[in-house]
This record gives C-alpha cells, structure tokens and sequence, in this order.
C-alpha cells in the first residue's frame, strides 16, 4: 500500500512522451474547457472574457438537473443490465480451457474490427420495423405487428449494452483467470456447496476486477451521446446531448463548458469513490491476513 | 529529478517546430484553394474541370450543419477560403465581422443572378455573400401509404399525423417551432413569448407521438420506416427520384425558404482566386452540372434557363408564384432566441 511514489530513479525518456503527449492533448484542452466554463456569451454566440459563475449556477437549474439525474439513472441501468450478461459470459470464458476459450475471446472482440458509428447505424437496420429481427418473427408468424424498439428508450438500452459490454467482461474476466482455482477446491473439500463456494470464495475476490469492470462502462455511458441520438430518435437527451448541443447547437460554449466540468466533477467523486473503496478493501484484506 | 530531462525535452521539441516552420516557409507549396462545403454539393469532375481551366488546385471540407461552420471558424480554422453558410448564419457571421467584404469588379457573372436574390435582408447588396442555391422546408408523403387531399395540405398532416409512429420531425429548434407557428398562423419569426410558450406545449404533446427528430430522413422514407418527414426540399425531391409514391408539399399555411451562399472568411490568404472561384459557379454553363446533380434550386436566372423542363418546371423545387409568396426567411429574432434554446433543452429532457 504504502510504495513510496517518489522513485530515486530519473522518468525515463519514453515515459516523458508519453506524459507530454498527456499533457499538451489531454491536460491542457481540459484546462481551456475548465477556464471557458467562467466566462461568459455574447448575445451573438461569442465568448466574452468577462469572469462568471453563472453558467455554474444555470447547470443547478431544475431543467439539467433532471437531466443529470435522468443520465445517471440509465447509465446505471444499462451497467446493472451489462453485469446481469456480462458476469456469466466472463465466469464461463475464464472455466472453459483451450479453442473454446480463445474463440470467446476472439468474438467478444471481434465486433471493435468496426468502427464504433458503423455498428450504432448496423443496429439501426437491425432494429427497423423492416430490419432483419423483425422481419425474422414477422415471417415465423411470432409477432403480428412489427415490434417497435429502434427510436425508443429499448433501442438506446440495447445500444449501450451491445457496445459497452466487452469493456466490462475484460476485467472481470482477467480477474476470474487470476483466482487460484486451489482455493475453490479448497473450499469443496470444506464441506461448502457449489453455491456457498461462489459467494463465499469467488465473490470475495474478484469484486474489485467487478467493481473496475463496472465502472469502465458507467463513466464513458455518462457522457454518451451518439447512441440517444441514433437509436433513441433524438427525442431525450442524455447530458452528454445538452452539453454536445450547448457547443453546436445553441453557440453557449461558456455553459457547454460548465455542464462538461460538472461532468468531470462527477467522474472523479465515481473514481475517489473507488479507490476509497479498494483501498479499505485491501486495508480489511490486511486484517484478516494477520488474523490467519 | 528529472527537470534537466525534460528542459532538453522542451528545447528539443522547439527547435522541431522551428524546422518544421522553416521548411514550410522554404517550400512554395502551390496555393489550394481550401472550400468547407455541404456533401454532394460539388460532383468531382466539375472540380476537375475548374482546376484544369484556371490551375487553381482545390480542396473541399464538408460540414453538416452551420452551427459546425461557425464552430470551426470561431475556434480558429485558417485558411479555409471559402465557405457555404445558409442566409441566418451570413447575418451572424456578418456581425461578427468574420467575412470578409466582396469585390464586385471581380464577380462580373453576378448579373446573371436573378434580382430578388441580390436584395436579401440578411445581405442587401450582396456585400459579404453571394446566394448559391436556395430550398424550402416542407412535408414528404408517401402516397402509397397515405390517404391525403392534395390541394389541402396543412401542416397538421405532419403535427396531427394520422401515422405518428411513421412521422419524423427535422432536427432543428428553428424548423420545429416555424412548422407549429404557421399552423397557428403566426410568423416564424415571432417574439411574442405567449405564442412561444404555447408552441413549446403543442412540440411536447407531439413529441411523445412522433418516432423521431431527424433531419436526413431522406433513406427513412426509401426504407419505408416513415412515410410523413418535415424535410428539405432539396432531400424531397431526390427521394422522389427514387421512389415516386413520395410527394413533397409546401402546407397553405406557408413554409420556409432558406439560402446557400458563398462567401469569404476574413482570414483566408487567397481572397482572388476565391473569388475566382465564386465568379467561376456563377457563370452559367459551370453551375449548371451542379444544380443539377443535387436538385437545389439556382437563383440563377441563365441557369435556370438552361436546365431541362421536367426541372425546371417542377414546382416542388421552384414553387408557383402564389406558394412563393407564403414562403418566408428566418429572422434574427435577438434576446427571444435563448429563451427558445432554453424551451428545446426542456422540450428534449
């Protein structure tokens, strides 16, 4: 836990790159955005130089409130619904052995081959009154009218599930892959049953690899906005719609700025909130281990 | 610590940069000519052609709407040399002294522009712009599929539809909020806050019926995913050719026109052969090919002369005289306008 962070050793020149590659693209446009968020719109769409924190204070308003709260509850849902399919397809991946595990993988993969626009607009003629899966249960005589998911808040669950959730089975999978499979047999010899073993065993030791799995698909869900658009009709928008529309809709790129720091804001409290917890994980994980 | 590291890496990365600016300096690249444009606007091989006869190379960039125009030219985008904005966004670019003011002794081919469109509001002499083609706004039907009086087209066919779940709206606050004032028989470019708010309640209960806001419907109505899209004339007409059940009606409430214009950035470095460029697309026999290509209207008289009849007399592209006269531009409407972005931020949440 307590690595000393300050090496003797000198950066080596690689990492600088990278780290100034960091920086110069990353840091310093954040900081750009950061400072726009102060000041303040002409009434023609320009930035004045002209120190606020109204653009601060519009964002509590009840209107982007609601969308903020709106935006955190369906990312939530759409984590819970990747974690209902996801966890099983990492725990039967990381259990099968050789082929059939390398071809999971491969296909789990397979899809990010192309591009991320292209597979939105490929669900779309999937999803259509007269795309492919309607058309299927038309013709088998299942259904009489067609089912009506695209441009409906389905169609936008449906988006987030199908490109997010590879970045949560990838953890949780490499998690499973590090259990010593001694310590299940462990357990059976024990006297446990299949089902005490997961939750008294597996569990325990991949919650953090599930815990990380799930929030590489909440944070970037937060500021989805090309999925609400394309496979829910533009008819609702996520904050990451109002703050995209702020810049290229309604030319307020001071308050567009505002909602993307009070989206950074959020992000970070989602990431402190996680090292906390890691961090009081390993500190109880301490306790035990000087317990045994 | 590593602060020498990265003080040689600091001066290493200067003297790259100031190599970098040297050879370009040194190197007498051809000027190009760099032209941010709407997608299938110019066909190649009318670039082709303009290349060969004036050896000005050219460069196209396209943009998808105005709001990302202006976005690019805020944010610092030189050498762009010419740009399409619509005739709202000519107003604000205007304003904002982002353009940079015609010469007419280089445009001689400006008289072949009919006179109507040398006198608009948004640029009454063509000082700053010059039109290029110009559309209106309306509602595509396929009649196939829709049961409809023809010569009573209202725009409660698109904000009363018989078929919600097949009817998309345009994506756009401005369009949105025109379609329901001319139902109410009010100007689009109204500031009366009362009217507004009335607009905005009858978008919401809509809303909820309508499957979408999208502003390419034009492939939705191919696909038969929609047969009733608010829409622009320019999409209607192309989407007809394709399938002649789509009709595209302008309602007898009224409708919007609208205007693609050339026009000069203040920091462009090639202000001649822009306008070389410019005066090259009015000449007739140049815009001819590419009025013809994306079905937009010419606001050039010669053009339109030139074009074959079943175009030229196609009222769904140039309207009649007594449907001209209820079309209308959108106006600035000044502080009226973010109380209306603030309504469609609702509208959308």
């Amino acid at each position: 836990m307590n690595t000393p962070l300050k090496s003797s050793k000198p950066i080596p020149l690689t990492a600088l790159v990278f780290i100034g590659w960091l920086f110069l693209m990353t840091f310093i446009p954040f900081l750009i955005i950061l400072g726009m968020s102060f000041l303040e719109r002409t009434p023609l769409g320009t930035i004045s130089f002209h120190l606020s924190f109204n653009n601060y204070l519009r964002s509590f308003q009840y209107i982007y409130i609601k969308v903020l709260l709106k935006t955190v509850w369906l990312a939530l849902v759409a984590t819970l619904s990747c974690l209902a399919i996801g966890f099983p397809v990492a725990y039967y991946l990381a259990r099968s052995r050789g082929w059939l595990k390398q071809l999971g993988l491969v296909l789990l993969f397979i899809p990010f081959w192309t591009n991320f626009i292209l597979r939105v607009y490929g669900l779309v003629s999937l999803l259509g009154n007269h795309g492919l899966i309607n058309q299927l249960l038309l013709e088998w005589g299942l259904i009489k009218t067609p089912l009506e998911i695209l441009y409906t808040r389905t169609g936008v669950y449906l988006g987030l599930l199908y490109n997010y959730l590879p970045f949560l089975v990838v953890p949780i999978f490499s998690s499973l892959e590090k259990l010593d499979p001694a310590l299940r047999e462990a357990g059976f010899d024990l006297g446990a049953n299949r089902i005490q073993v997961f939750w008294k065993v597996v569990v325990p030791n991949i919650k953090e690899g599930v815990f990380v799995g799930s929030l590489f698909v909440f944070i970037p869900m937060l500021g989805e906005y090309v999925i609400p658009d394309l496979l829910g009709g533009a008819k609702e928008a996520f904050l990451g719609n109002v703050m995209v529309s702020q810049f290229f809709v309604m030319q307020d790129w001071p308050f567009g700025s505002a909602i993307a720091g009070m989206l950074s804001l959020l992000l970070l409290i989602t990431l402190w909130i996680q090292t906390r917890w890691s961090r009081i994980g390993g500190f109880r994980n301490g306790i035990d281990n000087a317990k045994s | 610590m590593g602060l020498k590291r990265i003080i040689g890496l600091l001066i290493f990365l200067g003297l790259a940069t100031a190599c970098l600016i040297y050879l370009r300096s040194k190197n007498t690249i051809p000027p190009r000519l760099r032209i941010s444009t709407w997608s299938n606007y110019f066909p190649d091989s009318v670039i082709q052609d303009f290349t060969s006869k004036t050896g000005i190379k050219v460069e196209l960039s396209y943009i998808s709407s105005n709001e990302e125009l202006f976005a690019k030219l805020k944010a610092g985008a030189t050498g762009l040399d010419i740009v399409q904005p619509s005739d709202y966004m000519v107003r604000q670019m205007k304003s904002l002294s982002m353009l940079s003011k015609l010469d007419p002794t280089l445009l001689p081919n400006l008289i072949h522009l009919d006179d109507y469109y040398r006198h608009l509001s948004y640029d009454l002499k063509n000082e700053y712009s010059v039109p290029f083609t110009w559309g209106t706004s309306g509602i595509a039907v396929n009649t196939a599929k829709v049961q409809l009086n023809e010569t009573e087209v209202s725009w409660e066919l698109l904000l009363n539809s018989s078929y919600p779940r097949q009817t998309s709206l345009l994506d756009d606050m401005r369009e949105v909020f025109s379609a329901v004032l001319f139902l109410n028989h009010l100007s689009p470019n109204t500031r009366d806050l009362d009217n507004l708010v009335k607009a905005k309640q009858q978008i919401s209960q809509i809303k909820n019926h309508v499957l979408m806001f999208n502003s390419e419907s034009k492939p939705l109505l191919l696909k038969e995913e929609v047969y009733i899209a608010h829409i622009f004339s320019s999409d209607a007409v192309q989407a007809q050719a394709e399938n002649p059940a789509i009709r595209y009606f302008i309602p007898r409430e009224g409708g919007l026109i609208w205007t693609d214009n050339f026009a000069i950035p203040v920091s462009s470095q090639h202000k001649l052969q822009a306008h070389t460029f410019i005066n090259y697309f009015l000449s007739p026999e140049h815009a001819l090919e590419t009025v013809r290509q994306s079905h937009l209207a010419t606001p050039n008289r010669e053009v339109k002369d030139l074009l074959p009849l079943e175009e030229k007399n196609n009222p769904n592209i140039y309207p009649p005289k007594e449907v001209f006269k209820k079309l209308f531009f959108l106006e600035d409407i000044g502080d009226t306008l973010p109380l209306m972005n603030r309504m469609w931020t609702e509208l959308k949440s």
